[in-house]
């Protein structure tokens, strides 16, 4: 299998990955920052 | 609702992790590119999806600019976002691949050219959102661009046609011809990229929302204190 062929796939699935991660982390932070306001979670 | 978005990430991954299988293994190299064809399976899915993120985006925006509700200003925001990501996939995935068939990274093929000057005008969309301070007018402002910045979509996606390009076709003479395999592996990943897509999408529509409700928070916590 040529290398740029998983080059493309790795990085695909990392951009995803990582956006997926970034967007849970996010929505941790906006909870904790809801419970401190008193506003509770959605 | 946790266990059901969970599993509906399962099933979602399931279906990539056989497409995956499917393009990589089970689909024959093609006459001209023969095994850097496979790139395509990994490449026109994120392009797919940047086009059509952007246009819910858009529409999303036009709506929000009737209705005045801010859920439809987060669908736009939501879909922008993912827009953005699946762009910068696009870009650097394609930039693999033409350096694997043409020589260079970059060569300001008019496909890749335009493409670029599209994921530019979606990054200025999310300067110009945390420019704003008022969340009324930055909804207002944010999608009046977008109408803008979607005209650089048609562009993108026509390049092709309206200039000289190396950038390949799919099933045109002289472009990359696809048989049955080829068309089912591509078709897998499209469904796979779309479901993972919906997933990412609801999660950045909620951060979004939690986003809002603690600016409102903020808000009348310092109207309060006033």
């Amino acid at each position: 299998m040529p290398s740029d062929v998983i080059a493309v796939l790795v990085l695909y699935w990392i951009a995803i990955a990582g956006l997926g991660l970034w967007l849970a982390w996010r929505s941790s932070k906006l909870e904790g920052r809801l419970r401190d306001l008193g506003g509770g979670s959605e | 609702m946790r266990y059901r978005g969970g599993f509906y990430l399962a099933v979602s991954l399931l279906i990539n992790a056989l497409a995956t299988y499917f393009a990589l293994f089970l689909t024959p190299s093609e006459v001209e590119m023969g095994e850097l064809v496979r790139v395509l399976f990994f490449h026109i899915p994120p392009a797919t999806l940047c086009y059509m993120s952007m246009a819910v985006s858009v529409l999303t925006g036009a709506i929000f600019l009737k209705s005045r509700e801010h859920r439809h200003d987060a669908l736009s925001e939501s879909a922008a976002l993912l827009g953005l990501v699946y762009g910068a996939v696009t870009l650097i995935g394609g930039s693999i691949w033409a350096n694997a068939t043409w020589g260079v990274y970059w060569n300001w093929d008019p496909r890749e050219t335009t493409t670029l000057i599209l994921w530019v005008a979606y990054l200025g969309y999310f300067l110009l959102r945390m420019s704003v301070g008022n969340p009324e007018r930055r909804a207002t402002v944010a999608a009046a661009f977008n109408v803008l910045a979607f005209m650089t979509v048609p562009l993108s996606y026509l390049s092709f046609i309206i200039w000289p390009s190396l950038h390949p076709r799919l099933g045109s003479e002289g472009g990359i011809g696809l048989t049955g395999p080829m068309v089912q592996a591509l078709l897998l990943n499209v469904l796979g990229g779309l479901s993972l897509y919906f997933w990412l999408f609801r999660v950045a529509y909620d951060v979004r929302l939690k986003r809002d409700r603690v600016e409102q928070l903020i808000s009348e916590e310092t109207f309060h204190a006033i």
